[in-house]
């Protein structure tokens, strides 16, 4: 897997480019980026509130597609090949980072106000999680942490997979300080939302036919570790963040460490309506309620 | 006429070629389970008789690949209603036991699950109602797929091995088994109950529902050198799990959720998280005398909060083999009130001891009671001071064991 | 006159005592305290029901203790107890609260396991502030 992440700096008019590798990279993957896209995509580093499952807000932050706060991270999307040029604006008041786990030492700091400019590619299909690497976890936790999904096809969903201690969310947001070891979350959420509301997400809520090859992409942006079971269907590893070695695993449990993520193919052999959700059954709880955590649905007719 | 024929020849044939496999459970909510400390512990789970607590984990439901399995579920329970989720089995919607999209089972009914046994392999069943309570409170159980001829083989076509092992994780959290927590209120009309969830803090570490000192007096597995052991480890609990094996074990990992691994992975150390199942292949050429630990790590902070061991004996086989000694064993009254009289032959003289455990575990009498002669011969012993419940009892004559199970009533 | 005044003084004493002892019963069964079940030996009793009645205006707690069991001891057996469902059959315990005018009810499940045979099981269930006032329920059960 060959990818390349470039950083362009408003400050500074030279480009770092992996020369060593480029012409290899563009012998084999010619066909590619002789049809390879170039996409344009600009992230707000946004402040707001965030509505929790029971109606109680808490402070947040994420990387949005306008100025205005949304809790929901964007979705980024490329195809195998493709060329993301990402502009990220940071649109707080205090200094954040921008970083894309796992690719080799090019990340930045953004001062308010600032916009520090990415170019992302990768030969293979694959996730990423791109998220504010700056006091970490702090900022991540703060809901700083989205994925990139390389290779979609016209049957991908995605689940950026969260938990949050609510309390925990307003005291850094005043600075305060938390103590990790003694974390222990209220809410869980997917893609922002929580049990009912995921299911009327049409990114995340995995609908489809028998035989249809379904891709999800699924990414632990959250502080704790969870553990994401299907009912009805295995799934098979297409890609994995943590080993090379769980690629063609067939798997109804998916292990999910810190900002670690898959790639799963689901290719549905029977109709009806089948939960997935956390088995580690704490987390399918929200505001202390079952079942109002992480908890949704797939349908296939 | 022909139509009958052929209809009836078709249900012969369906009969021969793929096994039946029924299963009667019970579901129960006043069950009770000695914990490590000695205390007892209010439990909910399934049973397969009326006069024995359901025992933790729930009885094993096994079948061939290739069978069909029919499970007549009865809920006994006043104030609960249950479902069985057939966990990892791909069974469709009808038979998935989440009560919002199929059914649930309330107070003297009966639910009925059905399902053709997939690819062979660890897979689980329990309850999915309230399901992040009920199955702390004990309504969890194995299913193994065997495959399609019932052997000691992994699947069609697998690796054939010499013993077989289940390790079943999970945690308690005392204050979960409370009447307060477990007499949560039922709305009948609702899609699903909306439960209060208290903060979970687990004070048990359980592997096939003993820990710490219940662990101490068992050990799961006894083997010879050479011979291959089978290990199917489960998480059912909602900790993280490290199982780390003795290298002199030489552990491989061969399967994960019913399906071999593309590439086995040689490793002492299997990570299992909630949910999981995974197939591990053990054997040693020299003795072992050893413990596989298991760790619990909180999956919300990452902090180990505890350790259990498994205790591994592993000998060199005899090199002249024995006869056995011990033959016919028999115990009655079964189920028993002040006395047991257990009764059985001997075709030598031999030095006769013998060990009671309750099915949780806990050893309750260990004796070498004397030398007999060969002949018919009988053990009394005193039940009157047992708590109702169901019992194992494990006779030697130095070179065999033999275990029956007995009830006190 | 004066042993009229007796009589009327005897006369009103007993009606006043027999007032007493009527409003003394808190409970009463409904239908017959006798349950009695045939079953094949292979089948099964999954419900021989005895219901009573709290005849208060006030929440009743009943106690019941197990006077009798001569079941067959291969046979399978438990008991509910209006409120909780017990493995197998305790020596005693209570039920859940009675409201004024519901019924309670203790019940008995049994499964033969193919032995022919029968037996009883008699319990006596009571007022536990006032353990005069008390019934027999029993259960027969005869496996063919």
């Amino acid at each position: 897997m060959e990818c390349r992440v470039r950083k362009k700096s408003s400050k500074n008019k030279f480009y770092r480019v992996k020369s060593a590798f480029l012409s290899m990279v563009c012998f084999i993957s010619f066909q590619a980026i002789f049809f390879a896209n170039n996409i344009d995509q600009t992230l707000f580093v946004n402040a707001g509130q965030a509505y929790c499952v029971d109606g109680h807000q808490m402070a947040f932050k994420a990387f949005n597609s306008t100025g205005v706060f949304e809790q929901q991270n964007v979705q980024l999307s490329v195809g195998v090949g493709d060329t993301l040029s990402l502009s990220v604006i940071n649109n707080d008041t205090i200094v954040h980072g921008f970083d894309v786990k796992g690719m080799l030492g090019l990340r930045d700091t953004i001062l308010p106000g600032d916009t520090a400019q990415f170019v992302f590619s990768s030969a293979d299909l694959g996730l990423f999680i791109y998220y504010d690497h700056l006091n970490y976890p702090n900022h991540a936790y703060m809901g700083l942490s989205g994925i990139i999904g390389v290779g979609i096809n016209e049957q991908s969903f995605f689940w950026n997979i969260k938990d949050h201690q609510s309390e925990w969310n307003d005291s850094l947001a005043f600075g305060g300080v938390v103590d990790w070891l003694n974390y222990y979350p209220d809410y869980f959420t997917i893609n922002g939302r929580s049990n009912p509301n995921i299911n009327g997400d049409t990114t995340a809520r995995v609908e489809g036919e028998i035989g249809d090859t379904i891709l999800i992409f699924m990414a632990n942006t959250g502080q704790a570790e969870h553990s994401i079971h299907f009912h009805g269907y295995h799934c098979e590893i297409l890609y994995s963040t943590m080993s090379t070695s769980h690629i063609g695993r067939i798997k109804d449990t998916f292990p999910l460490k810190r900002l670690e993520g898959y790639v799963l193919r689901l290719v549905p052999d029977q109709v009806g309506e089948y939960p997935v959700h956390d088995h580690n059954l704490l987390s399918i709880t929200g505001g202390g309620l079952y079942p109002f955590g992480m908890f949704l649905t797939i349908l296939i007719q | 006429m022909m139509k009958t024929l052929l209809t009836a020849l078709f249900i012969c044939c369906s009969l021969f070629l793929n096994a039946q496999t029924n299963v009667f459970l019970i579901g129960r909510t006043l069950g009770e389970k000695i914990i490590a400390n000695g205390d007892t512990m209010r439990v909910f789970g399934f049973a397969s008789n009326l006069s024995s607590h359901p025992p933790i984990p729930a009885p094993l439901i096994e079948a061939n690949q290739g069978d069909s399995v029919h499970i007549d579920f009865w809920n006994v329970s006043q104030l609960h209603h249950h479902t069985i989720h057939l966990h990892g089995l791909d069974v469709n919607q009808a038979n998935d036991g989440v009560p919002m999209l199929s059914f649930d089972v309330d107070h003297m009914e009966h639910g009925w699950y059905h399902f053709k046994a997939p690819h062979a392999g660890t897979y689980l069943y329990h309850c999915h109602v309230g399901s992040t309570l009920h199955l702390q409170a004990g309504m969890y159980g194995p299913v193994v797929i065997r495959p399609s001829d019932g052997s000691n083989t992994t699947w069609d076509g697998g690796y054939a091995f010499d013993t077989e092992t289940m390790l079943f994780m999970s945690e308690f959290d005392t204050f979960w088994h409370s009447d307060s927590i477990l007499d949560h209120e039922h709305d009948n009309g609702a899609v699903h109950d909306s439960l209060e969830i208290p903060r979970y803090t687990p004070d048990f570490f359980a592997i096939n529902g003993l820990s710490d000192q219940q662990l101490e007096d068992t050990v799961e597995l006894t083997s010879k050198t050479n011979y291959v052991n089978y290990f199917r480890l489960v998480n059912i609990g909602y900790c993280s799990n490290k199982v780390i094996f003795p290298g002199s074990l030489n552990a491989i990992i061969i399967d994960s959720d019913g399906r071999p691994l593309p590439n086995n992975v040689i490793s002492d150390t299997v990570e299992i998280y909630p949910g999981e199942r995974y197939g591990v292949l053990a054997e040693s050429s020299t003795p072992v005398l050893d413990s596989i630990e298991v760790h619990y790590f909180d999956m919300m902070t990452g902090v180990l909060k505890d350790v259990q061991y498994v205790k591994v004996d592993i000998q060199i086989p005899n090199q002249v083999a024995e006869l056995p000694k011990l033959n016919n064993l028999r115990l009655a009254p079964n189920p028993t009130e002040l006395e047991l009289k257990v009764t059985f032959d001997l075709i030598q003289p031999a030095t006769i001891g013998f060990r009671v455990v309750s099915i949780d575990g806990r050893l309750i009498k260990s004796e070498l009671v004397k030398r007999y002669l060969s002949g018919n011969q009988s053990i009394s012993i005193n039940t009157s001071n047992y708590s109702a419940g169901q019992y194992i009892i494990s006779i030697t004559d130095g070179t065999r064991v033999v275990s029956k199970q007995f009830v006190k009533k | 006159m004066r042993l009229v005044k007796i009589y009327l003084f005897v006369a009103l004493a007993i009606v006043l005592v027999s007032f007493n002892l009527t409003d003394a019963r808190s409970f009463k069964i409904l239908g017959n305290g006798v349950q009695n079940s045939t079953v094949d030996r292979n089948g099964r009793v999954e419900l021989a029901e005895i219901k009573f009645l709290n005849t208060t205006e006030n929440d009743l707690y009943l106690h019941w203790e197990r006077l009798e069991n001569t079941l067959p001891i291969e046979w399978d057996y438990s008991m509910c107890a209006f409120g909780k469902c017990q493995i197998g059959i305790p020596s005693g315990g209570a039920l859940k609260l009675i409201s004024p005018g519901k019924p309670g009810f203790l019940a008995l499940h049994v499964f033969p396991k193919g032995i022919q045979g029968q037996g009883t099981v008699q319990f006596k269930l009571f007022d536990p502030k006032d353990k005069s006032n008390f019934e027999l329920l029993e259960f027969h059960i005869i496996a063919e």
